[in-house]
């Protein structure tokens, strides 16, 4: 799984700042190690080197002034499609094989936004529209560059989208009139995958062996899901209801899988016990509800009942508007459950990197870890802060004092000035879980219905 | 299709049932009270340390010290803080309870001008999401049709009440949808020419109803005049009445610089008084929104930047680009189910550049001026209808609990079914035995 | 004109268009010999050689011999070429020459989309563009009129199109001009929608999986041969079976990948499976120049640049002023005058960006990387145009031959018969009055496989605008389709500087069609209509106006494009 970290020590990759930086005289949220006053950080090749009052600048670092300015470590976003040219393979009920990791978008200006919202990470994921959609990526908010790589986090284990509930329902039962069409159908599409790729496995094993002389079919979908039975892949799942949440659990515990983080997870609240026994984390928007018929038994209070009943729990935004304010989304369970600033920041920060397998580098200001932080004009949970500098492996790469206005990276030669579109982009269909699908439905008679109403609103 | 419809009646019916079920909120609580000692924050008259009397559902005295009779009943409210309800100017609350369900939204009806819908005839007084609304203070928002040329006429409703009577402002608004030259989407595929000739002729069509509503108008005068009945039906006319007539102004939503500059042209052009909506781009050509004198509800403002080039915070500093020229702002959520977010859009637009008084003003006297109705909404003074609030702190700022609310002098209990299920989940029991 | 009514003509036209078309070309006399002189020429032997005062021999298809004081054989036929430029004949190394679009198809009804058939999922990599190939398609002759001897043909289709085949340009049947067959295969990021792969992440993992299995079976299938025992009997399909000369290497993968994200996946693809890559339909490949050049990738740029920024603004203010909203003149008049630094900086940020673009060429020259041309998408007749405007944005002129003769003759492995002007080459050859680089030089005869093409006498398209009024009127025109001709007429009127133009067929003459984008250049008029064939069709006119009559074609959408020609009836009524 880490393989490429060794590499990565002998040349550092491009995108990393070899120039020293040094931030100085802040009010350091930890977020792991509480909150330190009128303290500074220096940073080394990108990492975390130290942690302390009044470091003398090493020669030729950069110097940033944070006095009277809050801290705090890169936020990561759980659950996101932005820098994705393609969200959705929706034509078959499982579409392991696919990965959106081969459709990375460096160009996409969201990045940017986020950045400018203090994420540095974001976890950029299939959509929901299969049962067991493709893998995803974890993605480092290097915006500037124009090399898909330059994205990836080296080291992050991979990820796999799955999804319950009504989003492959309607996609495959009411689209394409093939299971599943209802939530018994959701289980045997799991059953059926993941006793599939035993079987395949097993065909492999016999020819390694020599016990079969003809070499199997290559399948790579079977391939990625024996991935999954081995632990190599970490599962995230997109669900709402509670019995379909249960339902998963059982199925992962019946193949010997315990790795999962469900996703959006509206009704987790109500199975919080079991979702703690399990081990399983969580992921959820701060309010979002009643957009759809299983989100409607929903409450804003959802992040807060999880977190004290021991699940470890995040909030995402699934959306490129919403990721640009996850300070301000993690800050109303203090409104909604009365979390403390640490319980709320963690949220945001420490908690999601463990669910995408990555708090050993990021995640909080420790020495050691990335240097991914956020320097924000108020604390960062009130409605008045504003991020004012955003460090990604110590390189600056959101400054609102400098940056111009247009941030593009690359411009359509053929792009017109009075480009302008009436909906907001981060409310209609092609923009959350269901991102593409309403384009390949279009000829269906209910594609209109579906253009209207997620037109309208977030389509998760 | 059939088994869909079935299908979704039933939906609705079970819907019905568990609504009525889930629906256990506590009386809301009439009668006299005053709120003693709170940091009163009027928006006109300032903002000091003192009592409002709440009485027959009127604010029937504001002072620094109050004396109460035996019928009152006294909320302390030291060192909390009082502001009036916050309105949105531009939600679809009460008239849609799920989105993605079909039959549970009553906000499009079929028919591209169709201005005699009237929202306060769907609105459901009994919509989950309104006491959910509520616990973040919101006392009254604008509800209101959308989805073709004219949807209809919206209504400012009291989030509170068992029948639209109870519930309305008083101000009934007709709906305007600019022709837009914007594509709708990443999906609209239509070339550059096509959106221009189709919001050409998208323009002709209005231009035409407009003709029509004022040969309308000077028939029903002249039928007036001469005291003859005059029977019609044309409901779509007899609504646009109040227009042309100048009695009210029209509301038009329309978002890019050039639409906006043109609908500017189009006002003008029919010496009409307006209201622009949306106006996400309101920021390019602030002096002349401010030069017509015409005041916008603009939001959300929780929205991304319609143009990749755009600045981030776009979206963020528009409303504040545009106070600052000199134009009377209003803000909405333009959502329904998350209504409740009216505050921190408001406090968003205050960091980024209006500051809260002016962004306060935003969510309170100015949508009062812009509806019509602030001699009784909007503010904190004598005589005004009883919508008030007492919360810990700035109403905008994330942690801050709103812990008293007021509509019409009634004392509203601020639960909901989401705090209800946090009361019941937040330790399950039975646990996992 | 052109309603459903000629829809029906176009199915009896496939089924008699080649012979047809081949049986129409065969009149006029013979040509005396094969055998020509071409007298006192400058030949340009290959780029960087210019040789002065040359004579060369063509003979039985070959170039026999190049020199100067040459005596003419006794059968040579002379071509008076005094201070003409003898060039070898232009490659084409990738694009879809002579092959017509297949005919739309409704999305394809499949009831488990997720399993679709090979072809469904665009999976044909044993498909042959030899089978689809058609000389007599208008895009061929408009090749060989821009000085193209071969073409690299690729079969059209979605993600696995097909085999490639190398074609001489002549005229002829198209199994006797094939050149080489399964050169090459062809990988795309296109596809069916509803069907998977419907994505380009589907795409890839298909590929993936595909590519695991052609090697798979086909390292099967040798064993097999070797020693059958105990091995189960191969039966792989055919699909797997033609990529399995990919995986061995034997033959290479052209990528068509226009922008930096598809050279990106490209590039990686072809590192995590290891084949032998020809990146193709470059637009974009600037940002890994470095990365080409340490793999050693062969490459062919786009010639599709980015719209021609002084034509569009000019184009706008005659769209603006014909506008007619409800702003009043005086208005626009001072919006004009408005500064707009914003709109300022977003067309100085397009501008770095077109010329980015237009400088491709030139960086990948600077930087030792050589490359080739793809024709998928442009015109022939914008060819010279194009290479122009790299020339002038830093590419040199040699470069730029070569990348149209040498570099695509080594790619295709063919630089023994091919791409220099040579003794015992192939008669390729292009022939300008000037410099072909030269703005103003035309191309006078093409040699194909020692074929003659004359262009000498090319209708004069004088660049001076015609005299006012000189194409107004009605014309009839008629159209010569195999086994039909379809009449009707042309109305052509003209108030201000603008052409109006409506089309009426004869079968059904209250329907008129409005033209669009009516473009006259002297004698040349170019328009199309959008015709109703049960959807919107697009019908182009190509026409050439002398006097009293004219002549041209007709391209009707995907169908191909038929001669049409005409005689003026009357002033417009």
């Amino acid at each position: 799984m880490y393989k490429y970290l060794i590499i990565c020590s002998l040349f550092l990759p491009r995108f990393v700042n070899t120039q020293n930086v040094l931030i100085k005289n802040g009010t350091v949220l930890t977020v792991t190690k509480g909150t330190l006053q009128n303290t500074d950080i220096l940073v080394v090749n990108g990492k975390i080197s130290k942690i302390d009052k009044n470091i003398l600048a090493p020669q030729g670092s950069n110097v940033i002034d944070a006095t009277g300015l809050h801290i705090m470590p890169g936020i990561i976003d759980a659950h996101s499609h932005i820098a994705l040219d393609v969200v959705n393979e929706a034509t078959n009920p499982v579409t392991a094989e696919v990965n959106v990791g081969d459709a990375l978008d460096p160009l996409d200006v969201s990045i940017y936004r986020a950045l400018a919202g203090g994420v540095t990470i974001s976890h950029a994921m299939h959509g929901s529209a299969n049962a067991i959609g493709g893998q995803c990526e974890t993605i480092k908010h290097r915006y500037g560059t124009t090399n898909p790589d330059d994205l990836r986090m080296v080291g992050a284990p991979r990820t796999i989208k799955f999804a319950l509930g009504e989003n492959p329902i309607r996609t495959h039962g009411e689209g394409s009139k093939i299971m599943p069409n209802t939530r018994m159908g959701v289980e045997q599409v799991f059953r059926n995958a993941f006793t599939d790729a035993q079987l395949y496995m097993k065909d492999w094993d016999d020819f390694k062996k020599g016990i079969k002389k003809s070499s199997p079919e290559y399948n790579l979908r079977h391939e990625t899901m024996a991935d999954i039975l081995k632990g190599n892949i970490l599962i995230h799942c997109h669900s709402y209801r509670a019995d379909e949440i249960l339902m998963l659990m059982k199925v992962l515990k019946d193949f010997g899988v315990n790795k999962i983080c469900f996703q959006h997870v509206n009704e987790g609240f109500k199975v919080a016990p079991e979702l703690a026994a399990f081990g399983a984390s969580a992921s959820v928007f701060a309010d979002w509800w009643a957009y759809k018929f299983e989100v409607y038994y929903s409450t804003a209070y959802n992040a807060a009942i999880l977190t004290r009943n021991g699940v470890v729990t995040s909030i995402n935004s699934d959306s490129e508007e919403l990721i640009r304010h996850l300070y301000h989304e993690a800050a109303k369970t203090q409104r909604y459950g009365d979390l403390t600033d640490e319980e709320a920041l963690a949220l945001i920060t420490i908690n999601p990197a463990k669910q995408l397998g990555i708090d050993q580098n990021v995640g909080s200001i420790e020495v050691g870890k990335d240097a991914d932080i956020v320097l924000f004009k108020g604390h960062p949970l009130s409605v008045y802060a504003i991020p004012q500098l955003t460090l990604v492996d110590g390189q600056v790469r959101f400054d609102i004092n400098k940056d111009p206005d247009d941030v593009r990276v690359d411009v359509n030669p053929n792009e017109k000035y009075t480009t302008f579109f009436e909906t907001d982009r981060a409310h209609h269909e092609n923009n959350g879980c269901l991102r593409g699908i309403a384009e390949m439905l279009m000829e269906e008679s209910y594609a209109k219905y579906m253009r209207f109403k997620y037109s309208k609103n977030h389509s998760h | 299709m059939n088994s869909i419809k079935i299908y979704f009646i039933s939906l609705f019916l079970i819907l019905q049932c568990s609504i009525i079920s889930a629906q256990q909120v506590k009386k809301a609580e009439n009668g006299i009270f005053l709120l003693k000692n709170g940091t009163i924050h009027t928006v006109t008259k300032g903002t000091f340390v003192g009592d409002v009397l709440i009485k027959d559902g009127i604010i029937s005295d504001i002072s620094n010290s109050i004396t109460a009779d035996g019928n009152t009943k006294i909320i302390d409210c030291t060192g909390k803080h009082i502001y009036p309800g916050l309105i949105d100017s531009g939600s679809r609350l009460g008239l849609v309870e799920i989105d993605a369900v079909s039959v549970t939204n009553d906000f499009n009806e079929h028919g591209d001008f169709v201005p005699h819908m009237k929202a306060l005839t769907a609105v459901n007084p009994n919509a989950v999401a309104i006491p959910v609304t509520r616990v973040n203070g919101v006392t009254t928002v604008f509800a209101k049709p959308e989805g073709s040329t004219f949807p209809g006429t919206g209504a400012l409703i009291d989030l509170f009440g068992y029948n639209p009577d109870q519930m309305s402002c008083g101000s009934e608004r007709v709906l305007m949808r600019f022709p837009s030259t914007g594509k709708r989407g990443r999906w609209d595929r239509r070339s550059d020419e096509d959106v221009k000739k189709d919001a050409e002729k998208a323009l002709k069509n209005i231009n035409e109803i407009w003709e029509s509503a004022l040969g309308y108008m000077k028939i029903d005068s002249a039928a007036k005049a001469d005291n003859q009945k005059w029977m019609k039906n044309n409901p779509q006319m007899d609504a646009l009445l109040p227009i042309v007539k100048g009695e009210q102004p029209l509301f038009i939503e329309v978002n890019s610089k050039s639409d906006i500059e043109s609908a500017l042209e189009w006002v003008a052009d029919k010496k009409m008084k307006a209201v622009f909506m949306g106006v996400a781009e309101g920021w390019r050509v602030a002096d002349k929104i401010a030069k017509a004198k015409i005041p916008v509800i603009v939001g959300p403002i929780l929205s991304v930047p319609r143009r990749d080039n755009d600045r981030f915070d776009a979206a963020y500093t528009n409303p504040s680009k545009m106070a600052k020229a000199g134009v009377k702002v209003a803000i909405r959520t333009d959502n329904a189910e998350n209504t409740r977010n009216l505050p921190f859009n408001a406090g968003f637009a205050a960091a980024y550049g209006m500051g809260t008084e002016e962004a306060l003003k935003a969510v309170t006297i100015n949508p009062a001026e812009i509806f019509g109705v602030s001699n009784k909404y909007g503010s904190i003074e004598k005589g005004k209808v009883a919508n008030i609030i007492v919360s810990t702190g700035d109403p905008f700022e994330t942690k801050t609990v709103i812990e008293k609310l007021f509509i019409r002098g009634w004392n509203i209990p601020l639960e909901s079914r989401q705090t209800l299920l946090y009361d019941e989940f937040l330790e399950r029991s039975p646990g996992t035995k | 004109m052109f309603k459903k009514y000629f829809f029906a003509f176009l199915g009896i036209l496939f089924l008699f268009l080649s012979d047809a078309l081949t049986a129409q070309n065969s009149d006029g006399p013979k040509p005396l010999s094969t055998t020509y002189f071409i007298q006192n020429c400058f030949v340009v032997k290959q780029p960087g050689t210019v040789l002065p005062g040359q004579n060369v021999i063509i003979k039985d298809g070959y170039i026999s011999e190049v020199g100067i004081g040459l005596k003419a054989p006794y059968d040579a036929q002379y071509i008076k070429a005094d201070s003409m430029y003898v060039y070898a004949g232009f490659i084409d190394a990738h694009s879809n020459t002579g092959v017509v679009k297949p005919e739309a198809k409704d999305r394809p009804k499949v009831t488990d989309p997720g399993n679709p058939p090979y072809d469904v999922a665009g999976i044909t990599p044993q498909f042959k563009s030899s089978d689809v190939f058609k000389p007599t398609d208008k895009s061929v002759g408009d090749m060989r009129a821009a000085g193209f001897g071969i073409s690299h043909v690729a079969p059209r289709g979605l993600m696995l199109p097909g085999q490639n085949n190398l074609f001489l340009l002549n005229e002829g049947s198209s199994d006797k001009l094939l050149l080489k067959s399964n050169t090459s295969q062809n990988l795309q990021l296109e596809m069916n929608r509803g069907v998977f792969p419907s994505t380009i992440i589907g795409v890839i993992a298909k590929f993936r999986e595909l590519f695991k299995n052609a090697s798979i079976a086909g390292t099967h299938e040798e064993k097999f041969k070797l020693n059958s025992t105990g091995l189960s009997r191969p039966d792989y399909s055919k699909e797997i079976m033609a990529l399995y000369p990919v995986t061995t290497k034997k033959i290479p993968l052209y990528f068509k990948a226009p922008n930096t994200k598809d050279v990106h996946k490209a590039l990686s693809l072809r590192d995590e499976l290891n084949f032998d890559l020809v990146l193709s339909e470059v637009k974009q490949g600037w940002h890994y120049i470095d990365r080409i050049k340490k793999t050693n990738t062969a490459i062919l740029l786009s010639l599709e640049l980015p719209e021609d920024e002084k034509k569009e603004e000019k184009k706008e203010v005659k769209s603006e002023e014909k506008k007619d909203s409800i702003a009043t003149k005086e208005i626009k008049k001072e919006e004009k005058k408005v500064v707009n630094p914003e709109k300022d900086s977003f067309d100085a940020k397009k501008e770095e960006s077109v010329k980015q673009y237009l400088s491709q060429a030139a960086m990948f020259e600077k930087n030792g990387v050589k490359f080739g041309f793809s024709f998928h998408n442009v015109k022939p007749s914008d060819i010279k145009k194009n290479i122009r405007k790299l020339i002038e944005n830093g590419l040199t002129e040699n470069t730029a031959l070569s990348a149209l003769t040498t570099y695509p003759a080594q790619l295709l492995g063919i630089s023994n018969i091919v791409g220099t002007v040579e003794k015992g080459k192939l008669a390729n050859l292009v022939i300008t009055d000037k410099p072909y680089f030269e703005e103003k030089s035309a191309i006078k005869y093409v040699f194909v496989d020692g074929k003659k093409y004359d262009f000498t006498e090319k209708p004069k398209k004088d660049n001076k605008p015609s005299e006012s009024g000189k194409m107004v009127g009605i014309w009839n025109y008629v159209v010569e389709i195999p086994g039909s001709t379809q009449k009707g007429k042309i109305n052509i009127t003209k108030s201000g500087g603008d052409y109006k133009i409506t089309v009426n067929d004869d079968s059904t003459p209250n329907d008129e069609d409005v033209a669009d984008n009516i473009n006259v250049e002297g004698n040349n008029v170019t328009f199309f209509i959008m015709a109703d064939m049960g959807q919107p069709v697009k019908v182009e006119f190509d026409l050439q106006f002398e006097d009293k009559t004219y002549k041209g074609s007709v391209s009707v959408g995907e169908f191909g494009s038929f001669p049409i020609k005409g005689d003026f009836e009357s002033d417009p009524k």
